[in-house]
């Protein structure tokens, strides 16, 4: 008989705590983060319900920690945190899902900064940086500080475009 | 009059001589045109990829390329244009079994040489280069033109340096085809001949003409299915003009410019890659046959 339940530790306990917690809206992100940070010290195993797990194992990886952004792959605002991880995301996450230079030459930089708002995990945004040639430090985990970071970086890469092209 | 339709990249190994084979081609066959390729580059592809190895060398031998007609005429020597060309160029038919309107005025290794010396004639005329640069220029570009009565549309394969019968070219043109392969080196090259074929210093003045008003368009070409590239196309795109179709890296496309004797038909030529011709053509013949604003421009001087 197949078991109902699933212990997880590591990487993928503490990804499964970020992902209820950045799907609750009511929570703040910076504060969700802090609050995922804490548990995933102090929780060292957790066991989940399987069925869950199996259709939502894709969908823990990104975790919202984005102020006042609602985090479509993952949930539904007033779902509760069981549903949430019950939603499907879909696809892994492509780096070159948009190109940042190419949005911040043809609308700006507030639009690049909307765009990148739409990701949630700070790996994504690494992932998206080193793939597009964005010169991000590698240290950085602090989503807001990496958006800012990616968003130099473009800038930075248009600028040298100009000048070769002056 | 013939429509002018370049094909330039300052950028080498971009495919600016198969594009422009693929689009004579498409246009004489399937557009039942009379096409004329002008081969302005010293590599002389175009001219190998349409009449082979050994009808280019005809061509050398009996003194009839591109750098033969440029220093024939460029005093007024009564020769005939049409004598340099080589007609039925290519080795596929019309469908019918018969060769297209396809003719060919043969590229020269001596071209820059023969502009050299045409520059070095005007001036005895004039101390100053940049009047005698341009004295040149104009009268390559007269020489160019001189076939626009004969054709429905004319190709020019330029080279990728900016020789003076490259910047004539570009400036007899009625539109440019920038073809470029989706990486860092052509994304700066693409710039740069667009500055130069609307004649801004720099992109943002660019970017005050509308993309419809350029006198150019771009082409990716050799694009494999990669994010990376799908990247560095709208990377290019975002202050470039796009073509609405690419060409895919592909065997049966690279294979088709190997000359063969005989004729073949398109289909049998390219392959699996006639489909991306054809969608090539689609997007091609709009432009040929509908210049836009170009007449404007070019009635107003601009």
């Amino acid at each position: 008989m197949a078991r109902t339940t699933k212990q997880l530790s590591g990487g993928g306990k503490d990804k499964l705590i970020r992902a209820l917690i950045a799907a609750e809206p009511a929570i703040d992100p910076e504060a969700g983060a802090r609050l995922g940070e804490c548990m995933c010290d102090v929780i060292k195993d957790v066991r989940v319900v399987r069925d869950v797990w199996e259709r939502t194992r894709s969908a823990l990886a990104p975790a919202r920690n984005e102020p006042s952004r609602p985090v479509p792959d993952v949930v539904a605002p007033t779902a509760p945190p069981a549903a949430v991880v019950a939603q499907p995301t879909g696809t892994a996450f492509d780096p070159f899902t948009f190109s940042a230079v190419a949005i911040l030459t043809k609308k700006g930089a507030a639009e690049l900064a909307t765009k990148l708002a739409s990701i949630a995990s700070a790996e994504h945004l690494q992932a998206l940086a080193k793939a597009q040639h964005l010169g991000v430090a590698t240290g950085i985990s602090d989503v807001v500080a990496l958006r800012t970071a990616i968003i130099a970086a473009a800038e930075a890469r248009l600028a040298e475009r100009r000048a070769a092209a002056s | 009059m013939a429509f002018f339709l370049a094909v330039a990249n300052r950028k080498g190994g971009v495919g600016k001589s198969t594009v422009a084979v693929m689009i004579a081609q498409a246009a004489a066959i399937w557009g039942k045109k009379r096409v004329l390729m002008l081969d302005l580059d010293s590599q002389c592809n175009a001219s190998l990829i349409l009449v082979g190895g050994q009808g280019w060398n005809d061509a050398r031998k009996a003194d009839k390329t591109i750098a033969d007609y440029f220093y024939d005429l460029f005093d007024g020597i009564p020769a005939k244009p049409r004598d340099y060309l080589i007609a039925n160029a290519g080795d596929v038919h019309d469908g019918y079994g018969k060769p297209p309107r396809l003719a060919l005025l043969p590229g020269s290794l001596l071209l820059e040489d023969i502009q050299g010396e045409l520059f070095m004639r005007q001036a005895k005329e004039s101390n100053s280069p940049d009047v005698v640069a341009s004295r040149v220029r104009g009268r390559i570009e007269n020489l160019l033109r001189r076939y626009g009565a004969s054709f429905d549309l004319v190709v020019l394969d330029c080279a990728p340096g900016l020789s003076l019968a490259a910047l004539a070219a570009l400036k007899t043109a009625d539109k440019v085809i920038v073809p470029f392969k989706p990486d860092y080196v052509s994304q700066l090259a693409v710039d740069r001949i667009a500055l130069l074929i609307e004649d801004k210093g720099n992109l943002d003045a660019l970017s005050k003409i509308p993309d419809e008003q350029r006198r150019y368009t771009c082409l990716a070409n050799g694009v494999r299915n990669s994010g990376k590239d799908r990247l560095l196309i709208e990377e290019i795109g975002s202050f470039h003009p796009l073509l609405d179709v690419q060409l895919p890296q592909k065997d049966s496309i690279a294979n088709a410019f190997d000359w063969e004797p005989g004729l073949k038909s398109i289909e049998q030529k390219y392959g699996d890659g006639v489909a991306d011709l054809r969608r090539l053509y689609a997007a091609i013949r709009p432009i040929i046959e509908q210049p836009g604003v170009v007449p404007e421009r070019r009635a107003s001087g601009a």
